[in-house]
């Protein structure tokens, strides 16, 4: 297994809670379905057998209860990573979440912490449908005392899932389905785990254009980026992985120099993390050349039907042609940028991530 | 209690019920057109027909992520759901929701809701309506072992006391929650243990036993009309995974000899064998049968197959009510 060279996000996690719950006996994890075959998208397998059923909880379906229950174990000084098959299962515990976890540091005048993680998991695809493909990620960005992160790149995942965890702090940790499938050559058995990272991370360096995004539109951002640089297009694009506390600076820096600013945001594009990133790049008072563009979900319900799914996500051709509308690019280079895209949206139906990715969840 | 037409109508429900989840896990995987999640009721039927061969279609039910069999059972239409479960514009909400939220109002199946225990309480608010408007309606919420363990549920069963509704829970309990033994969740599998301390009639039945439940059902739900809530825990058991059109018993979590012993206890089979040992039905009976069931559950596919999918530009569409 060591010699493995690429790691896709599950498995990345999957390796960092087995390092990590090695070192510090005080992790432990709860949930449905970490201790059976589906083991949470494999990313808590095999950790029972290393660590034990004390550690590795399985739960009653009693969402609420549980949650409340991490963030009690954590008064007495467990870190406790809570795991959730989907977002929307946390919805019955945001009593606890809101209530208890992000304001019981503030409430016992900075007594007592919840040192917890909750793992949730947006749903992409295969006919989710209204309530299992969700993403809440700016309603827990507005709570103050909660941190939000968000990983894409298996690398990111292992860095963010530790800072998480090591934390004093409750952290949302929102895992969007189809990001445990991108694959990066390194090694999560060794990459270190105590160093904190950037909010943002650059993915390519350009003047032309700033990008802002985040979630999975990130990681199709980076393989359309590789079509633009080839017709020399030269785009700033800014990964954003931690949504609250969100630190931004990065973004003003690139602007200063674009003066052009695109935002595709994985969540509701209505007061979305995207409308933030906006609101402060006008109180800067900078200086665009072209009105900004804001991407993200439209608001209404994701259906189920893939024939309802193409207006519903920001993807490659809607994201490429507002790329085209700030730069003001002419028809027959956009035509030609079309074509090449093309040929990566061919290779997989709309509502899945890889070819063979067969759902159900 | 139960007469030969009761059976005849009850069994051919439940062979409804099982053809068409058959049909869907054979091509499930092989045509990769429905293009959903699937929670088959496979082994589960008479749980849902039972119950809902007392029901009149004035009465209302809610379900759950696990809802063919009890949308069929209450007389939902078999081609609006295979239609939903294709993401076709005609099904039973436009392709909006898939396997996990079939409706179907005209026979007054109000939903089905995906997030475990999340039903229970919409049941509630049904039977304080029923009751306030002296509707001749009963309400029948269907859960699973797994959202007894849900606070919803708990709430649920105090409000249905305290406020005398009319309200049957259905608790099917198959033993699972997706891979977890009830035995790893809760220190007992008898649920009546709760409807007890809230002062809730209630009544355990093999849920794979056709006669058994229907006439437990029947008795249950006379009271229920009388506005008193009632509890009947009908335990049973999927013969398929989880979630999916296949077998997994390949993974071990259940044991072999637990899935052979409900497979000798196949609700259909045990019902049909009863009916030809006495003459109630013969073998020729039962060819036709079969044969005018694959003709209705083939033309249900294949008017879903030729059916187109919803328009994109459609999404936004309900919204926001008008
Ligand atoms: C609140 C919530 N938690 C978790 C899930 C994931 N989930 C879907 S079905 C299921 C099992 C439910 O078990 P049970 O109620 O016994 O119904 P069964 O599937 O056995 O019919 C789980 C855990 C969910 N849908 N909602
Ligand atoms: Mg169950």
């Amino acid at each position: 297994m060591q010699n493995k060279t690429t790691y896709s996000l599950s498995e990345s996690l999957r390796v960092t809670l087995e390092r990590l719950m090695k070192k510090d006996k005080r992790i432990i994890l709860f949930g449905e379905g970490i201790d059976d075959n589906s083991a949470m998208f494999q990313t808590t397998k095999g950790l029972t057998k290393l660590f034990g059923k004390e550690r590795v909880v399985e739960m009653p379906l009693s969402e609420n209860c549980f949650t409340g229950a991490a963030i009690g174990s954590s008064i007495l000084g467990d870190k406790v990573v809570v795991n959730l098959q989907r977002v929307e299962f946390s919805l019955l515990a945001l009593e606890q979440i809101f209530n208890n976890a992000a304001k019981i540091y503030y409430g016992s005048n900075g007594q007592h912490m919840s040192r917890t993680v909750f793992r949730m998991v947006v749903g992409r695809g295969w006919g989710q449908g209204p309530v299992h493909a969700q993403s809440l990620e700016s309603v827990f960005s507005s709570i103050p005392g909660l941190k939000v992160f968000m990983p894409v790149f298996p690398s990111e995942g292992c860095q963010l899932l530790a800072e998480a965890i090591n934390d004093n702090n409750p952290v949302i940790f929102i895992e969007h389905r189809w990001c445990h499938y991108n694959l990066e050559k390194f090694n999560p058995w060794k990459i270190n785990l105590s160093q904190k990272i950037n909010a943002i991370k650059k993915l390519s360096n350009g003047k032309d254009l700033s990008i802002v995004s985040n979630g999975y539109h990130s990681s199709e951002i980076f393989t359309l980026l590789k079509i633009f640089k080839k017709f020399g297009i030269s785009i700033d694009h800014l990964h954003l992985r931690k949504l609250n506390p969100l630190e931004i600076d990065a973004v003003y820096s690139s602007l200063k120099k674009t003066g052009r600013l695109l935002i595709v945001d994985s969540g509701q594009l209505k007061q979305g993390i995207n409308s933030e990133i906006l609101s402060r790049v006008f109180e800067k008072g900078l200086n665009l050349k072209l009105p900004p563009i804001r991407m993200g979900l439209p608001d209404h319900p994701v259906p189920s039907s893939r024939g309802f799914i193409k207006s519903v996500y920001p993807n490659y051709l809607s994201i490429a042609e507002n790329i085209f509308k700030l730069l003001n690019i002419k028809k027959d280079k956009s035509l030609k940028i079309f074509n090449q895209i093309d040929s990566i949206i061919k290779r997989t139906s709309v509502d899945v991530p890889i070819n063979d990715f067969k759902g159900p969840f | 209690m139960i007469n030969n037409k009761n059976i005849i109508k009850g069994h051919l429900s439940m062979k409804m019920i099982r053809a068409v989840e058959d049909e869907i896990a054979f091509r499930y995987y092989k045509d990769q057109l429905m293009r959903c999640p699937v929670h088959l009721s496979i082994g589960q039927e008479a749980a849902a027909v039972g119950v809902c061969e007392n029901l009149k279609s004035s009465d209302y039910i809610l379900s759950n992520h696990r809802c063919h069999a009890h949308y069929l059972a209450k007389g939902g239409d078999l081609n609006s759901m295979i239609c939903e479960i294709h993401g076709k514009a005609n099904g039973c909400v436009g392709g909006r929701g898939g396997s996990m939220h079939l409706q179907d109002d005209s026979v007054n199946f109000l939903g089905s809701f995906p997030i475990v225990g999340s039903a229970i309480p919409l049941a509630i608010g049904v039977a304080m309506n029923i009751k306030r408007l002296k509707k001749n309606s009963i309400v029948v919420s269907f859960l699973g072992d797994g959202a007894v363990e849900e606070g919803s549920f708990h709430e649920s069963l105090n409000f249905a006391s305290v406020f005398k509704l009319p309200i049957l829970f259905v608790v099917e309990n198959n033993y699972y929650s997706i891979q977890t033994h009830i035995k790893d969740r809760q220190v007992s599998d008898n649920f009546t243990r709760f409807s007890n301390s809230n002062l809730i009639p209630s009544t355990r039945c093999d849920g794979n036993n056709f006669i058994d439940t229907f006439t437990n059902a029947k008795k249950i739900i006379k009271e229920v009309r009388k506005s008193k809530p009632y509890l009947l825990q009908l335990d049973t058991y999927r013969f398929v995974e989880h979630c999916g059109p296949n077998s997994d018993d390949h993974l071990k979590y259940r044991d072999g000899k637990e899935l052979n012993h409900w497979l000798k206890k196949c609700p259909v089979s045990h019902i049909e064998r009863l009916m030809l040992k006495n003459n109630i039905i013969n073998q020729e009976y039962l060819i036709k049968l079969n044969s005018q069931i694959q003709r209705k559950v083939i033309s249900a596919f294949n008017l879903a197959i030729r059916s187109p999918l919803p328009k994109s530009r459609d999404a936004s569409k309900y919204s926001y009510a008008k």
